[in-house]
């Protein structure tokens, strides 16, 4: 058998672990890729299992540039997140059979380490960094009995050697890794921006709230967001996550008003406690980012609109780990501008017409006491929160208030606000969250906690923030989705009973929000906290150097010095040591010992030789014998004869 | 004695670089001093450098690197830093696979022109740790050898032969990639190991000469073997294929079997009695050919070169002998040592 050449059982791991790392990628690949990978890892397998030869280059060469092509028109790029990861596969896969030297296998084995990485593109969850670690694995085993004499030959005892063997450098390598992964110096934003980088799947809050856009997300109990509070935890019915502003209003649906490049209205007065909180956002794939109303700070990348709500500079594309303060109590806008004031008037001119005469009703009251008497209406009406509200058709207003009076927050808000704008109190909806749950120290908020609520303009304060349907069903804000409507309502895991699947469920949360925290979150930003914790200000500061080198070489030592100790050579026996000693000396006298020789035909020797110094050499032998043998301790008459002698 | 070391055949590169590359192979000798004894690979023997796929293997990590850096992925950070020190680790197992390894000149098998000649390689292992694949190098020749923890083993690396008389092992190099082949660690010793290299027999050479020359004893046929004249005792260099083995195993002394005409008459394999005018080493070629043939025979057969001859007798020991001869005629050096 030819060495340089793959055998069967190493073309099968090759082949298992090269699947093994696309499998994940199948479900972002156009089935048409995944499709062709199969047909190109069977054809491999049948190759080698029938040992045919591989395929010439005349065909392969036309298979490869058909996929290209291919891949080519899917995503008209072969760059990007998505089209990058399909021509990669697609090569992985005509590389395959042209594979029959080790020293291309070789570079496939490479290329396996490779494909682990582009599996994070699309997942760093905890469960996909396991199933990857077992891969890193696999890939090192084969990388290992590459080197090995025999290499990985249908034994599987050597198998295991060697995966062992792998496993063991993975986990020597876990101190310098650390080390590394704390001081490696990391740098903020993409170096190169490719195309088609956005997109992937949306969840969370929309761009616009119309009717069924809020109850949708109720019955999702992913996770939005989680936040940790340094201080006190504020009370439930405070928990106000302020997100998309709804300004404009068609009828049918209300919309964002995006971008809003217009001059903030500050924060006259943050009359509140200061919370202080770290907030850690899952991607939403939205320009905007939640906060605690009301924010205090400016995340850095992002501005606070004309509308109060922070607007990233870019789509949210990955977690993202914000430092953020905020007060409960505050005042905002008092002198805001007024066409923003006529834009939170505006209505459309038709449709309605109940809810518009109501509203003309309250017209004579002042501005404020119109507010509180559209929230008695509203308490007034029998009005129900449901998750399952029926649809209304035109002239939705109407419907919900009057006729079906069932209703989920966008609908008490939405309507709250056309009613208020109607009576001339400038009004508008704002999106987010409300409440959460915690877990332990920190607070879980899921999509089903979503929430609209209202925010009026009054002369002399600002905006005011107003939620109908806490006037409604009061429970939802205090105590949370589960008591306000059905638990049949529900999915399982949301319900308010505190089953044993809840608690694995938020422990499993707990460990996800570490490894967030801790691993996925070590941003620029988390790096310069840890580091300063080191006393380390600055990173071109000889404490970074001395931190960093000084680990990393004390680690090199560590492992240096182990290394050695392990490769000492075994003690050798003293009694040993003393005779060939005795030898050296016999040897100058003329009398070389011998290889076949035992000590007995050696000493006798000598003693022919030397008679005169027989009784000597008698000594030696005596001494030599019982020392060695004898099970005599020490040697130190052995040594003794030796050195007279 | 050995020839000095000589590189084989210099490339452009090292031609151009010639007084450097000198002085970095007496650098060499006289850190891995020629000899005939064991050689300890001590830390300042063992080199150690990223191989040509660890090279492959940095660049990959760099682009990984950039991926990690450009999409801000945490898990590719630590898997690049993971591999890093991975490679790391493996430095550490690649120059230990190597390091207190002791290496000793074994046995030399030598051979006819053309044929390959074999050299030993005794590798002990004093370390308490197994050494994987390790690959021994004469120029071309290679072999691959474990060696387990406080065992031996031996590599046995075949040279080809082109011409009769010494071949001079060559510098030895030793060299591993396990256990990932990003490193490579290699030594090098220089070891008194040669082989003697026959003359290469001719081929369809002419039957044995029918007269001997000189010596006055007349005819040797070549059927002497059914002659059966009686038993003698054993001598060195007595063809082990005349040793009576039924009368050894009566009683403990070999005695050999003595056939009629050949304790009397032997063979003169004769430089002279070759027509005049024959190239010397068509010569040398044909009596090789002879010698073989005379043994396989069990003839009494003597050499007679100019200036040399040895008397006629029997057995590996005369073959040898005559084959040395042979292969050494007027070689620098002689006779084998």
């Amino acid at each position: 058998m030819n060495p340089e050449r793959l055998d069967r059982t190493q073309t099968f791991a090759l082949l298992a672990v090269l699947a093994g790392l696309l499998l994940p990628h199948a479900g972002h690949l156009p089935y048409w890729l995944d499709g062709a990978l199969a047909v190109l890892f069977g054809w491999r397998v049948w190759l080698v299992h029938k040992q045919r030869r591989m395929p010439s280059r005349w065909i392969l060469l036309p298979i490869t540039l058909g996929l290209i092509a291919a891949v080519f028109f899917e995503y008209r790029t072969l760059l990007g997140r998505t089209g990058g990861i399909a021509l990669f596969a697609a090569l992985i896969g005509a590389k395959l059979l042209e594979t029959r030297a080790r020293r291309d296998a070789l570079l496939l084995v490479y290329l396996g380490y490779f494909l682990v990485v582009t599996n994070f593109l699309f997942d760093q969850s905890m469960g996909m960094a396991v199933y990857l670690c077992v891969m890193v694995l696999a890939v090192s085993t084969l990388l290992v009995g590459w080197h090995t004499l025999g290499g990985w030959t249908g034994r599987w005892r050597a198998a295991r050697e060697q995966a062992r063997f792998a496993g063991l450098l993975m986990l020597q390598s876990l101190p310098v890794m650390a080390v590394l992964f704390v001081f490696f110096p990391r740098v903020e934003g993409p170096l190169w921006r490719l195309p088609q980088d956005r997109g992937g799947a949306r969840s969370g809050l929309a761009d616009s709230m119309s009717p069924g856009s809020f109850s949708s997300m109720s019955k999702s109990d992913e996770v939005a967001f989680r936040v940790g509070f340094s201080g006190a935890r504020p009370a439930q019915e405070m928990l106000y996550w302020r997100g998309p502003v709804f300004v404009d209003y068609d009828g049918i649906t209300w919309r964002q008003a995006l971008p809003g490049a217009g001059a903030a209205p500050t924060v006259q007065e943050a009359t509140g406690q200061r919370i202080d909180y770290t907030i850690t956002i899952e991607p939403h794939q939205r320009p905007w980012l939640l906060a605690l109303d009301m924010p205090l700070v400016v995340p850095p990348g992002s501005h606070l609109s004309e509308y109060l709500q922070l607007v990233s500079r870019r789509p949210l594309e990955k977690r993202l780990r914000l430092e953020m303060s905020a007060s409960l109590q505050y005042r905002a806008g008092r002198d805001e501008l007024p066409h923003r004031i006529g834009r939170a008037l505006a209505l459309p001119a038709w449709g309605n017409p109940r809810a518009r005469s109501v509203a003309a009703s309250w017209r004579q009251l002042a501005p404020a006491a119109r507010v509180d008497e559209a929230l008695r209406f509203f308490g007034r009406q029998g009005l129900s929160y449901t998750l399952t509200p029926p649809r209304y058709g035109q002239d939705a207003v109407d419907g919900f208030v009057f006729d079906g009076k069932q209703g989920f927050c966008e609908h008490f808000a939405g309507s709250f606000v056309f009613m208020l704008r109607a009576a001339g109190v400038p009004a508008r909806v704002v999106g987010g969250y409300q409440g959460g749950e915690l877990n332990g120290d920190y607070l879980i908020v899921r999509q089903a906690d979503a929430h609209a609520w209202a925010e009026v303009w009054l002369e002399g304060e600002g905006w005011r923030r107003v939620d109908p349907t806490f006037a409604v069903a009061p429970s939802r804000i205090q105590e949370g989705l589960a008591s306000a409507v059905g638990a049949e309502e529900l999915p399982y895991l949301l319900r308010l009973d505190n089953n044993l699947v809840k608690r694995i469920q938020l422990a499993l949360d707990s460990a996800v929000n570490g490894w967030n925290q801790w691993v996925i979150g070590y941003t620029p930003e988390r790096q310069r906290q840890v580091l300063q914790r080191l006393g380390i200000d600055r990173l071109d500061s000889s404490a970074f150097f001395g931190w960093f080198l000084g680990g990393l070489g004390g680690l090199v030592a560590v492992m240096a010095t182990w290394l050695l100790w392990r490769m000492r050579p075994p003690r050798r026996d003293p009694a040993r040591v003393e005779w060939d000693r005795f030898g050296h000396k016999l040897n100058r006298l003329g009398v070389a010992p011998t290889d076949s020789e035992g000590p007995w035909d050696f000493a006798r020797r000598a003693q022919q030789a030397l008679p005169e110094r027989a009784a000597a050499i008698e000594a030696v032998l005596t001494a030599y014998l019982a020392t060695r043998y004898g099970g005599q301790d020490g040697g130190g008459e052995l040594r003794e004869a030796v050195r007279r002698f | 004695m050995a020839k000095t070391f000589v590189p084989s055949a210099p490339g452009p590169l090292k031609r151009l670089f010639s007084p450097l590359y000198d002085a970095y192979l007496a650098w060499l000798q006289k850190r891995h001093p020629r000899g005939p004894r064991a050689l300890l690979l001590n830390q300042k023997r063992v080199y150690i450098f990223l191989s040509r796929s660890g090279l492959v293997f940095c660049i990959m990590l760099l682009a990984m690197l950039g991926g990690a850096i450009n999409f801000d992925l945490a898990l590719a950070y630590l898997l690049v830093f993971m591999l890093m020190s991975m490679a790391l680790a493996s430095m550490f197992h690649t120059f230990r696979n190597l390091l207190g390894l002791e290496l000793a000149p074994g046995r030399v098998q030598g051979c006819f022109a053309g044929e390959a000649a074999r050299f030993e390689i005794v590798l002990e292992n004093h370390g308490r740790l197994p050494r994987h694949n390790l690959q021994l190098r004469y120029d071309s020749a290679l072999d691959a050898v474990d060696v387990a923890a406080g065992d031996r083993a031996q590599a046995w690396l075949s040279l080809p032969s082109s011409r009769r008389g010494w071949l001079v092992a060559p510098r030895l190099r030793i060299e591993t990639h396990w256990p990932l082949g990003v490193f490579r660690a290699w030594s090098y010793a220089f070891f008194d190991q040669r082989a003697l290299i026959y003359p290469k027999p001719e081929a369809d050479a002419p039957p044995l000469p029918t007269a001997a020359e000189g010596s006055g004893e007349g005819m040797v046929t070549a059927r002497g073997q059914d002659d059966f004249a009686g038993l003698r005792p054993f001598h060195r260099g007595d063809s082990p294929r005349h040793v009576a083995w039924k009368a050894a195993a009566r009683d403990d002394s070999l005695m050999v079997k003595e056939f009629h005409g050949q304790a009397s008459r032997s063979l003169w394999l004769d430089w002279d009695g070759l027509p005049p005018g024959m190239p010397l080493e068509q010569r040398l070629s044909r009596l090789t050919a002879w010698v073989l043939a005379a043994e396989a025979e069990g003839l009494s057969y003597g050499l007679s070169l100019p200036g040399h001859s040895l008397k006629p007798a029997n057995g590996e020991a005369q073959r040898d002998e005559c084959l040395a001869t042979l292969a050494l005629y007027g070689e620098k050096d002689g006779r084998a040592p």
